[in-house]
């Protein structure tokens, strides 16, 4: 193609135009199909095996204009929903969170691997509600309801000390030393604990359990608590997605581009981590969400933080609400931890990556 | 165009990596900063794109850099990297598109001429076919064109250049090198470039500006700065210059030992293969 | 405008942190799974020994009625034979079970410490001694001459052997034979043996009348035990879990763990599901649960156990000891059991539905 020089300023009207990268209407409506379908799964099955066709009827009942008769017992209807739909809205809630988190933090900090507890947050919120759980007031309930209190406080206060020591060792554009002062955090803070959990040992149990994660208590209390901050996250994550491909260059070549670097980051981290902490603080320290979830959006979509944010959010949901499904119907009346659950996927999945990574180098 | 006032430049409190140079460059002007390692080049044009505290006062199309936000900054000036950071995954539509950053709101998105200003930059820089892939699918010269045309979706009329030929074989760095030079024709472009190669300095900037250890050790034009004393000097590499009949200038590495060299400016031959007198 | 040097003040924060991890980190010594299992002192992991021993009977000299009992004896225990040259006067109990035993006997006297779990009776000389994770050198130091555990995995039998300290292990019973077959044991070791025998003769009469004292039922009532507030219960197979067998009580949980470790996490929504009869909280200490709570759980409102006030809080201890207190328990969850109305009074589903 032979290059013609002109002498004039660039024209308006181009002959033929790629578009950006964007989320197309039809993928995302593939994405909330499949999240809706695991909502669904996730409200109709379950250890009280509620008949799937009663279930769908009380769903229709509850729509505006529409009275349907389920025949659901009383006790059946409780179960339906002061247990499992709450439960259900919590973990795609939480699901969501995470999986979002996981995502941003990896752009944030170019790499794939991140995740959401990169910064601290697992071992501040972690360290929060063993103090709560070790000294907290006895007497009805105990300090119990201190308890998300507590992990969010200490969640976002490991990150801001991780992020205040990262940011100021030396005027470096580095993300990576904030890394670095996150792990040395975050092993300090899981000192700490570890130590408070030996020299009161009978507290083991319920500190392990926390840690584990888990979305057996799942209430509507708790998920009214979450809301806010899962609003306000997802938004504020949302609005920054075209920023986050900006980071990919780098933050030296993203500032020469005209963006404050050093400041986009800082409110993501803020974003990501008030939404982690705040999902932590509800349900423990569900693992391997964060961080499976966005890494396969990714790989699947293949870049801009335009589709893979909308899509881990969406995705983080359905996952989650699927694995809640599996942990309380594998050993159904028993349950299973979902941490362990949300393992099991992901030793494959780093399997899978080292494949991939190695066929590829 | 760029005016440039005992601009300072020291990393930590160690000693000064460009120390109080001095010097204006015209508007449409083409300047080549040239040096040993080390020498501040890099650190020079990082400064003028606000990458870099300095001291002193650098003046861009009228304003100092120090009284311009980012996004002006970026609007005025185009920095391409030495090695600039290429996401595999990106496609090169979305990597063009990032140099529209400074005309986007903070939570926007891009507009019609974002969209339109990339597609006529991708054409231009015959990018088309590779419109819709990915970064990591490009050859070198292609991403060498790619890098160019986020800079130019800049709009800025500045354009600093570190080492913009480094990595690519002879025949892509003349076409990358004609092409910024058709482009900064076309558009009024002010170029400022760091280049190791001295011969192609020589023949696409309008002046060359020597520097050693952060201090201007000549300038003016090629023929004046590049004798073989100079680099001698300043780069301590025994070399050959040589000119041809209009005038170029060709900087030919001499490895000592051989037959004594004809003197400076003997030689009437044009630049031919094994016409370099071993 | 000039960076700062990499600060004085951060080296000092930086090594203040590496010397507290190293610190914290050589504390806390052992790995923590080996203390979850005996947290609590609940029936821990299986061992063949206790297998074999809960065969055998004490293997001592025909004894004479008197307290004194005679010496030399040997007992065949479940960390292997064990023999006391004469009647022990200087006893330090690492388990809190045999502690309550012990002092059931008569035998408190001759006891010189306990382990800090050991909380009853109240008078017994409660030290800081580690039933988890016991300290052969703390222990010595006692200049014990016999010492009683629950279970021998850190080799204690060995270590103290080599100071010729004997060790009785009393691992968790699984039946009601192996408590009684523990307090004979006991007696014999302490020279109790009439004590004893007198005390399992009175365990046994007084579990017989409770039983004999409760109104027949056409169908058994159910139950739901809960060990902490994430709903981890106890199957049938568990030692508690038989206390309840004994009263004809059935579990709602044995469902929930066909091939387990009797110790399941349910399902919030199957326990509602069960609506047990009857809700036995073993929590109250460990984990502030009690009426109050339960009825704030959601949906557990709805459930006949928690409007009839079939709530029961039970002392985790006590709940999870397998000693002589073991029938007042039984006592209480009887007299729980007594209070609920005959069946066919209520069924499930007959409350009025709420609104949401």
């Amino acid at each position: 193609m032979a290059y013609a020089p002109t002498a004039d300023r660039l024209t308006v009207e181009p002959a033929r135009e790629v578009g950006a990268t964007r989320l197309r209407p039809l993928t995302l409506l593939a994405a909330l199909a499949v999240l809706a379908a695991a909502v669904m799964i996730g409200v109709s099955v379950g250890p009280a095996r509620l008949p799937p066709g009663a279930v769908a009827k009380e769903l229709l009942d509850r729509l505006p204009f529409l009275t349907v008769h389920s025949g659901l017992t009383d006790l059946q209807q409780t179960i339906l929903w002061q247990v499992r739909m709450p439960r259900v809205v919590l973990g795609a809630l939480v699901g969501a969170l995470l999986a979002s988190c996981g995502a941003a933090y990896q752009g944030v900090f170019r790499n794939p691997l991140a995740d959401p507890y990169l910064l601290g947050v697992a071992a501040g919120a972690g360290l929060g509600a063993t103090i709560v759980i070790v000294y907290g007031p006895t007497g009805s309930g105990g300090g119990r309801p201190l308890l998300p209190v507590a992990a969010f406080a200490g969640g976002a206060m490991a990150v801001a000390i991780a992020y205040a020591l990262g940011t100021t060792v030396k005027r470096d554009r580095s993300a990576a030393v904030i890394v670095l002062a996150g792990v040395a955090v975050a092993a300090f803070l899981t000192a700490a604990q570890t130590y408070l959990q030996q020299e009161h040992a009978e507290t083991l149990r319920e500190v392990y359990s926390w840690i584990l994660g888990r979305l057996t208590l799942a209430s509507w209390s708790d998920v009214r608590l979450l809301l806010p901050y899962a609003v306000v996250s997802a938004v504020l994550l949302l609005l920054h997605r075209r920023l986050l491909d900006v980071l990919q260059v780098g933050e030296e070549e993203a500032d020469a581009l005209g963006v404050d670097a050093g400041r986009v980051r800082l409110t993501v981290v803020i974003a990501a981590t008030l939404g982690t902490a705040a999902a932590v603080a509800v349900t423990g320290l569900i693992g391997f969400v964060g961080i499976i979830v966005a890494h396969t959006v990714r790989m699947v979509t293949k870049g801009s933080y335009r589709v893979v944010l909308p899509l881990s959010m969406i995705g983080g949901a359905a996952f989650l609400v699927l694995a809640d499904v599996i942990a309380r119907s594998v050993q159904a009346p028993a349950e299973l931890p979902i941490g362990v659950v949300t393992a099991f996927f992901g030793a494959p999945f780093f399997l899978l990556v080292l494949h991939r990574s190695g066929t590829r180098g | 165009m760029i005016e440039l006032e005992a601009v300072s430049v020291a990393y930590g409190s160690g000693p000064r990596v460009v120390d109080a140079l001095t010097e204006r460059v015209a508007s449409g002007e083409w300047l080549g900063l040239i040096g040993p390692n080390g020498a501040g080049k890099s650190s020079v044009l990082r400064a003028i794109a606000g990458l870099l505290d300095h001291e002193g006062r650098i003046v861009v199309d009228g304003r100092p850099t120090s009284a311009l936000r980012r996004r002006d900054l970026a609007r005025a000036v185009a920095y391409v990297p030495q090695q600039p950071v290429l996401p595999s995954d990106m496609t090169v539509v979305d990597y063009v598109l990032l140099g529209r950053t400074a005309y986007i709101g903070y939570f926007g998105v891009e507009g019609r001429r974002d969209r339109a200003i990339c597609a006529d930059l991708v054409e231009r820089l015959e990018l088309s076919a590779f419109a819709g892939r990915r970064l990591g699918t490009l050859s070198g010269g292609e991403l060498q064109r790619l890098v160019l045309a986020r800079a130019l979706a800049q709009e800025a009329p500045i354009l600093l250049l570190d080492e913009p030929t480094s990595a690519l074989d002879i025949g892509h760095q003349q076409q990358a090198l004609e092409l910024v030079d058709r482009l900064r024709r076309d558009h009024g472009l002010t170029v400022l470039s760091a280049m190791h190669d001295l011969t192609l300095a020589s023949q696409f900037a309008d002046r060359l500006l020597l520097l050693q250890r952060g201090v201007v050790v000549a300038r003016g034009a090629a023929p004046e700065v590049l004798t073989e004393s100079n680099i001698a000097t300043h780069y301590g590499a025994v070399v050959r210059v040589l000119r041809d009949d209009d005038g170029r200038v060709v900087v030919v590495p001499m490895r000592p030992g051989g037959a004594a060299p004809p003197p400076p400016g003997a030689s009437r031959t044009a630049a031919a293969p094994g016409a370099t007198g071993r | 405008m000039r960076s700062k040097p990499p600060g004085f003040a951060l080296t000092v924060v930086l090594a203040g942190m590496t010397a507290a991890v190293l610190a914290a980190c050589g504390s806390s010594g052992s790995d923590s799974a080996g203390t979850t299992q005996a947290a609590g002192s609940e029936p821990a992991a299986t061992s063949a020994a206790a297998a074999a021993a809960a065969t055998t009977g004490p293997a001592a000299e025909p004894s004479t009625s008197d307290t004194g009992g005679t010496f030399p004896v040997t007992i065949a225990a479940a960390n292997g034979s064990v023999t006391l040259d004469q009647q022990p006067g200087a006893i330090v109990s690492l388990s809190p079970t045999a502690t309550e035993m012990i002092y059931a006997i008569g035998a408190g006297p001759q006891v010189t410490a306990v382990d800090s779990y050991s909380n009853y009776p109240t008078d017994a000389p409660i030290t800081d001694l580690s039933a988890l994770e016991p300290n052969v050198e703390a222990i010595a130091a006692k200049q014990p001459d016999l010492v009683i555990v629950a279970d021998d995995t850190s080799g204690l039998t060995a270590s103290l052997g080599q100071l010729d300290i004997p060790v009785l292990s009393l691992p968790a019973a699984k039946t009601f034979d192996d408590v009684y077959q523990q307090i004979e044991q006991l007696g014999v070791a302490t020279g109790h043996v009439g004590e004893a025998a007198e005390l399992v003769g009175q365990m046994k009469s007084r579990i017989d009348a409770i039983v004999k004292g409760l109104p027949t039922r056409t169908t058994p009532l159910t139950y739901y035990h809960e060990l902490d507030n994430t709903f981890f219960s106890v199957t049938s197979k568990t030692f508690i879990g038989q206390v309840y067998a004994l009263l004809g009580l059935q579990n709602i949980a044995d469902q929930a763990d066909p091939d387990g470790s009797g110790y399941p996490q349910l399902s919030q929504e199957y326990i509602i599901q069960s609506n047990p009869d009857l809700i036995f909280l073993a929590d109250t200490v460990c984990c502030a649960q009690d009426a109050a709570t339960v009825k704030a759980r959601p949906g557990w409102d709805q459930l006949k156990a928690v409007q009839s006030g079939a709530v029961v809080p039970l002392n985790d201890d006590i709940a999870s000891r397998w000693g002589p207190r073991i029938v007042d328990y039984l006592e209480q969850v009887a007299a729980a059991v007594a209070k609920v109305e005959p069946a066919g009074a209520s069924t499930a589903g007959s409350q009025p539905s709420t609104s949401y």
